[in-house]
């Protein structure tokens, strides 16, 4: 029977193909219009699905308590049924089917003329599509009888060809694609190129072809946007208004929006394998469209360097970035609107008094380079009498002094009364004291402030001040501002020994995910604790499911975001490593 | 707005939530239909300072020296006084009061008080709520008499509502009317998690009979059902609301402008309350207090302009009053102690503004506390028979000469 | 018999079970929600197994399990580090959803709304923990010496204003509440006492959260308290509060609110002969809680059902008596919403409870509380679900469900057409856990729901 279908169909296909006189080797930028804004595509979903399927990760998900109990809920229960049926119905087991039926690509298509959604499916052969569509509405049908509902599928033609509607979906299944759509435009416009074979089809547009020659072939997806027609079309208009009313978001992605304005497209590109997920966003880009308010993004000229990462003991994560802070909170007035400019204004006038009555646009921020370092590492507390309840990472930032020689003393006096002014504060509030102290080693400098042990504890155990010992260091031309004084010393130790040159980017982020699992083991109590509360679990229960999140993590090695912007391209990109099974 | 009231009876009618409700409803509804309230009838708002206010530092006699000498470090300078003539003036924080008196819009009655002042919060509360003393039996609050008498009058639903998760005060507590509490108009609703048969089945079994001998159980079966009415009711009337308005952010006007949409949507309720706690500034009284004054001089102008921008505002009354006000002389903490005799306000369209009374003496003094001269019973009548259109004899417990507060 | 005439020496006569009185499920239940928060159909089956004076001897006396004690302030002290107060309110949900030792549970949220004392002022969520656990360390024991350790318990002088105290401005706020709300109650002390007793307390301050005397700003001098004069340095002040026959009157008169009937107050002929007995056993709570507990005048129908359910009563009732367990930050923002937040007292006068828990607000938040509660992913009843739970009891009929649910969480019985209509819920097709939750919810919107 089987094979007797299938013979059946290969005729029929021959008997097709000679008909249109066609050998389908199109793809679907050559059905989807050239008015195609947005596109993604997987071009081989059955690679996909078997790294998903061998995924080291995925296996660690199941083994999770709550994953199990999905997997044994309602709604899971019912797909399982319903892909039972398929399975039957089709004789294939589902990874077959879904292989069958999508061997030829998955692509995705927004068409800004029809407004539509157009999903295209590329079929091995020219019976798979069919035959799923047929089962698919089989048990639309049923489900629906057995509810007591109507009829939730319609039919009608066009041009000789069968689609059908289920709800907004318009499905029809032509020679081996399976094509969806939300518009009836968009479902005709995909037919009609099926049949006419137009010349001007998005696989025919020039700047289509040029983001596609720049994604690397060996990407499990990928995607395209034409921003210079989104920009155009007035959509979500705040991304393209070059503002962001936000100094945090201004600092992290500012430089991006004056690119924004001006790129004619962005492509983005998802690289999946067992050790490694990778995503890279990518738009062109040129240093002329970068505004001079901005220049203190990616520097003169597009010059700034983060620079190279310094490396510590039980790093977290590092951040190293290229920003002129200073000029950037100089030139506030023509990055924000008045309220937030009001805003900075009284943090301004607030820092001045806390950093005794320096200014601190010009004379704090403005006294250092713009290339800087952000450390965070897990405190180990192992050298520490008092140790605090909850175990908070130790961070620190690393400057460059522009004149080491005057700034230097100026900074560590204003350090000085800032600590006064915290003790004074804190007394008040019936908070710990600090007590100063300075360490002077042959290369470098450490001004610390201590929290002294209180005599009698609350009952919650040492406060959560107990993890600072906020400390700055002058080695040479560097200047750290760190949280404690066992970071201030490594960061101190680590830039007095090496001078790497600069990166190659303009910022980047890493992240040690082992050391991240560490810092929550050694507040595994708390979340314990915390997990009992919200959960309403027994301690038993709670144990478990926080060693759940344990497994999960340990699955991960690293990750991190860098961003480069060179004449022609800014780059994002973001990397997971996972670690090896 | 005329036409909202009679909208809300037709949808409400027609809607199948209400008639699931079955037997409960129809005595409900008929005395709604029936008394309706007119849309001329007036409404107080009733704003409880608890905690007991300084009076001193809220209407300040900046001119007397006095003053700077009893509150050494809470003085309020003169400088920074808004004033209201060549002796008096408003704390700087209460320009919401300010403006409602630049506006004609504020009666500010002075040095009001009783006899033999108590000083515990809840006794002199109780008092305030009852106007009855410890000795006497107190089980009805001075608004449930006025509710239970016009309830029998006018053998209609005469309803009260409390804005607020506190507990409801005893000023609202009546013998034959159950006043709602609502928090929100969220937790006023029934959440039936969307499920119609669920609604239909509670409002059965509220529809069931009870033993009408267990009076406790008769009271929970009455109290739930006026909940699942009024929740409808409510549900009903505040959707679609409307202001150009902005409300300062706080609690109290939130409330107020709950109570606008309410007043709007036409719902025959006579008498609204509502709390702002806080005013027990035992130590470190200034910025705290000048919260408290910001927060209600800003909620109760807006309000008093939203209600008047709904074509309300002839018809809306606000009673604003603290248990006591505080001792004259501060104490070691930045702040003052339990007193008597303070001002009261009386904020809408139809006040008589500005000051009514004198303010009392700050050397003739009585164990340290202000002396009242006008019982705050006298203002409760005022609003009673000036405004409510009431008798206030047999509410009050005894006939009290009024204050002119409102115009005629 | 009205509640008002009642006969002393009849009430509180031991309990005997007898045929017309039979110690059964039904008692036990209400022993167990007046003691607690209620009891399991298991815990039910034992209880009528032993003696009920038996039981209410190990509830006032408990065998302190010493592993749950430890992780209980061990889980407390982690829940601390955050310095949060609202964290507590959680955290005390969870522990009387769990503990072993309910009485305890009970009395201690008892005193905490005697001593009332609100985070909302305090602010430090360490020295609420530490009032906290000088209530449930003298809950049932003895009442002199809470007292004292409550006059210097830090929580408590920040909540009423009596961080400083100097001689030249006395603040008569804890002496004014000692007298009005912890000890005598109105109209047993004059105006000049608490002026006096004032005096007394000049001296006691708050530093640095810890209580500390200082002798300088004490005021020595004489001073004349209830007649009798002197110096009455430091706690002696408070034995003479103590020592007036108004006091072992005031907390007997309390407990039998909090322990037997909202309304009417007892009469002082049902008071005197525990306050009596309050005084020759050294202020023994755990000797009348147990007398209360035990007598006839509990297992009488005055009192059965004749108490509003206050929030915990309500919520935590229902859950432990179903063995569930739920999001405990949710579970104590429910209590706050229904009037009782935990560490949250409205004022200093504490929960006013009876009928004050119930207005149009609550009434409606109690009926979203609960079909919040048994609907939530999160809930759970014995670590199942609803429909398995009472598969687990046997009662696996709609009507079998209905009768179980009845017999645990009403003690009146509701009219039979209620009892149909839930049957009917249940009955709908569908999952039927969903339908239970939608019979618990329907149920929880009944006036008996409301009552224990």
């Amino acid at each position: 029977m089987h094979t007797f279908r299938n013979a059946g169909s290969s005729l029929l296909f021959v008997l097709l193909a000679s008909t249109f006189g066609i050998a389908d080797d199109r793809t679907a930028a050559d059905l989807l219009p050239a008015t195609t804004v947005i596109y993604a595509e997987i071009p081989q979903p059955a690679a996909l699905l078997d790294v998903l399927e061998n995924h080291l990760l995925r296996k660690r998900i199941e083994n999770l308590e709550g994953v199990q109990a999905a997997y044994e809920g309602k709604q899971f229960l019912q797909l399982k049924a319903a892909v039972a049926i398929i399975e039957a119905k089709l004789g294939q087991k589902w990874p077959q089917i879904l292989q069958s039926v999508s061997e030829g690509g998955i692509s995705l298509g927004f068409d800004a003329r029809s407004q539509g959604v157009m999903l295209l499916i590329k079929a091995r052969d020219e019976e798979a599509a069919p035959k799923l569509l047929e089962t698919l509405i089989e048990l639309a049908r049923a489900g629906a009888t057995g509810d007591g509902k109507p009829d939730p599928v319609s039919s009608g033609e066009y041009r000789g060809i069968t689609a059908y509607q289920v709800n907004q979906a318009r499905i029809a299944t032509l020679g081996t694609w399976l094509l969806v759509t939300n518009k009836p435009e968009s479902g005709k416009a995909l037919l009609d190129a099926y049949l006419d074979k137009p010349e001007n089809t998005l696989a025919s547009n020039l700047q289509f072809q040029e983001a596609r020659s720049k994604v690397a072939d060996s990407a499990t997806a990928w995607g395209y946007i034409d921003i210079d027609t989104v920009r155009k079309g007035g959509i979500a208009k705040t991304l393209f208004s070059g503002k962001t009313e936000n100094a945090v978001a201004e600092l992290l992605v500012g430089g991006l929006l004056d690119t924004l304005q001006h790129t004619p497209y962005a492509t983005a590109s998802l690289t999946l394998d067992p050790q490694r997920t990778r995503l890279e966003l990518a738009a062109p880009h040129q240093q002329q469209w970068t505004t001079e308010a901005r220049e203190y993004f990616f520097g003169p000229n597009g010059s700034g360097r983060a620079p190279a990462l310094i490396e510590v003991e039980n790093q977290l994560a590092a951040i190293s970035t290229y920003r002129d802070v200073s000029t950037m909170w100089l030139r506030a007035g023509d990055l924000f609107d008045d309220k937030v400019v009001d805003q900075l204004a009284q943090a301004d006038s607030n820092l001045s008094t806390l950093f005794a009555g320096k200014d601190f646009g010009e004379e704090i921020l403005g006294e250092v380079h713009p290339e800087i370092q952000v450390v965070v590492a897990r405190q180990l507390f192992a050298d520490k009498t008092p140790k605090p309840a909850i175990k908070l990472p130790a961070f620190a930032a690393v400057f460059r002094l522009k004149d080491p020689e005057t700034v230097g003393p100026d900074f560590r006096r204003t350090y000085q009364s800032l600590i006064g002014f915290l003790n004074v504060i804190g007394a008040m509030n019936g908070q710990p004291q600090l007590d100063l102290d300075m360490d002077k080693e042959d290369n470098y400098q450490i001004v610390s402030a201590n929290y002294l042990p209180e005599k009698d504890a609350s009952p919650g155990g040492l406060k959560i001040h107990y993890n600072f010992s906020p400390s700055v260091a002058f080695v040479g031309e560097h200047f750290i501002v760190s949280s404690t004084k066992a970071l201030a010393r490594e960061l101190a130790v680590a830039v007095s020994k090496e001078n790497k040159p600069n990166s190659d980017v303009n910022s980047f982020v890493q992240v040690n995910v082992g050391g991240v699992s560490a810092i929550l083991a050694d507040n595994r109590g708390q979340l314990v604790a915390q997990n009992m509360l919200s959960e309403g679990h027994s301690k038993e229960e709670a144990e478990r499911a926080i060693g759940d999140l344990f497994a999960l993590l340990e699955a991960v090695e690293d990750a991190s975001i860098d961003l480069a912007a060179s004449e022609g391209t800014l780059r994002a990109s973001l990397e997971i490593d996972y670690v090896a099974d | 707005m005329r036409s909202n009231r009679r909208e809300f009876l037709r949808t409400t009618l027609g809607s199948s939530a209400i008639l699931s409700l079955g037997a409960t409803l129809p005595d409900f509804l008929r005395a709604a239909a029936a008394t309706g309230t007119d849309d001329k009838d007036t409404i107080l708002v009733v704003v409880q300072l608890s905690g007991g206010n300084d009076g001193l530092n809220t209407v300040i006699p900046f001119s007397d020296p006095a003053y700077k000498k009893a509150r050494p470090t809470l003085a309020i300078p003169t400088s920074d006084v808004l004033k209201i003539d060549d002796t008096l003036g408003f704390h700087p924080s209460a320009r919401g009061l300010a403006d409602l008196l630049e506006d004609d819009s504020l009666a500010i009655v002075q040095g009001v008080g009783y006899d033999n002042p108590n000083r515990s919060h809840f006794e002199s509360m109780d008092i305030w709520h009852t106007c009855q003393r410890k000795s006497d039996t107190r089980t009805t609050g001075w608004l449930g008499r006025y509710l239970d008498a016009t309830q029998a009058n006018k053998s209609g639903a005469s309803l009260a509502l409390h804005l607020g998760h506190e507990k409801q005060p005893l000023a609202l507590t009546a013998t034959g009317v159950s006043v709602p509490s609502i928090s929100s108009l969220e937790s006023f609703r029934l959440n039936d998690s969307g499920d119609k048969e669920v609604r239909s089945t509670i409002s059965k079994l509220a529809a069931s009979k009870q033993d009408e001998s267990d009076s406790l159980l008769g009271f929970l079966q009455s109290t739930t059902t006026v909940a699942l009415a009024a929740s409808q009711r409510v549900e009903q009337a505040s959707r679609d609301y409307k202001t150009p308005v902005t409300y300062p952010d706080s609690e109290l006007a939130k409330k107020l402008k709950t109570v606008a949409q309410l007043i709007d949507s036409g719902l025959g309720t006579r008498v609204y309350y509502v709390t702002l706690d806080g005013f027990d500034t035992h130590s470190q009284q200034p910025a705290a207090h000048a919260a408290l004054l910001s927060q209600l001089g800003g909620a109760v102008s807006s309000f008093v302009k939203d209600i008047d921008h709904h074509g309300q505002s002839d018809r809306v009354a606000v009673l604003a009053f603290s248990e006591f006000g505080r001792r004259v002389a501060e104490n070691a903490s930045e702040g003052t102690d339990h007193g008597a005799a303070a001002p009261m306000f009386l904020a809408g369209k139809k006040v008589r503004a500005g000051l009514i009374g004198k303010h009392p003496s700050l050397t003739d003094l009585e164990d340290g506390d202000l002396k009242f001269h006008t019982d705050f019973r006298q203002v409760y009548a005022t609003v009673l028979e000036s405004w409510l259109g009431w008798p206030n004899e047999s509410v009050l417990g005894g006939k009290f000469k009024t204050v002119e507060a409102f115009s005629a | 018999m009205s509640l008002t005439k009642i006969d002393p020496t009849w009430a509180w006569t031991p309990y005997r079970p007898s045929e017309s009185q039979p110690w059964n499920r039904i008692r036990a239940a209400h022993l167990f929600r007046r003691a607690g928060f209620g009891a399991t159909s298991q815990e039910l089956d034992a209880a009528v197994g032993r003696d009920p004076d038996e039981i209410v001897a190990g509830l006032v006396t408990p065998n302190l399990d010493a592993e749950f004690e430890s992780e209980s302030d061990a889980f407390a002290t982690t829940i601390l580090a955050s310095g949060n107060p609202k964290q507590l309110s959680a955290w005390w949900s969870y522990v009387m959803l769990r503990t072993p030792h309910p009485l305890l549970e009970k009395t201690t949220l008892f005193w905490h709304g005697h001593f009332a004392t609100s985070a909302a002022k305090v602010e430090d969520a360490g020295a609420m923990y530490a009032q906290n656990r000088l209530f449930r360390q003298y809950a049932l024991g003895d009442f002199g010496k809470l007292t004292h350790a409550i006059a210097r318990d830090p929580a408590m002088l920040i909540y009423l204003d009596s961080v400083t105290n100097r001689k030249a401005h006395p603040n008569e706020n804890f002496a004014r509440e000692l007298m009005e709300l912890f000890c005598l109650g109105e109209g047993n002390y004059s105006e000049k006492d608490i002026q006096e007793l004032a005096r007394c307390f000049t001296g006691w301050e708050i530093r640095r959260g810890s209580f500390r005397f200082n002798r300088f700003q004490h005021d020595t001098g004489s001073k004349s308290i209830f007649g009798q004069t002197g110096p009455m340095p430091e706690s002696e002040s408070i034995d003479i509060v103590l020592d007036q026959p108004a006091a072992p009157q005031f907390i007997v008169r309390k407990l039998i609110r909090y322990f037997l009937f909202d309304e009417p107050a007892a009469s002082d002929e049902l008071v005197a002969p525990l306050a009596n007995e309050l005084s020759e056993h050294a202020w023994d709570i755990g000797h009348v809680v147990r007398r209360i507990l035990s007598s006839q005048l509990f297992y009488s129908d005055q009192v059965i059902g004749r108490k509003v359910r206050s929030p915990v009563d309500l919520v935590v009732g229902l859950l432990r008596t179903l063995e569930g367990s739920t999001n405990a930050y949710q579970l104590g923002d429910d209590l706050d919403m229904l009037g009782q937040g935990l560490f949250y007292p409205p004022n200093v006068k504490g929960w006013d409870g009876g009928r004050a828990w119930i207005n149009s607000s609550t009434l409606l938040g109690r009926a979203n509380v609960i079909g919040r509660i048994v609907r939530d992913e999160k809930t759970r009843f014995a670590g199942v679900n609803l429909k398995a739970y009472f598969d687990q009891l046997d009662a696996d009929s709609p009507a079998a469900i209905v009768d179980q649910l009845v017999e645990l969480t009403l003690a009146v019985e509701p009219s039979q057409t209620v009892k149909e209509q839930l049957v009917e819920v249940i009955k709908r097709p569908g999952d039927r856990s969903q339908r239970i939750a939608e019979a618990i919810h329907a149920l929880s919107t009944i006036p008996e729901f409301q009552v224990m």
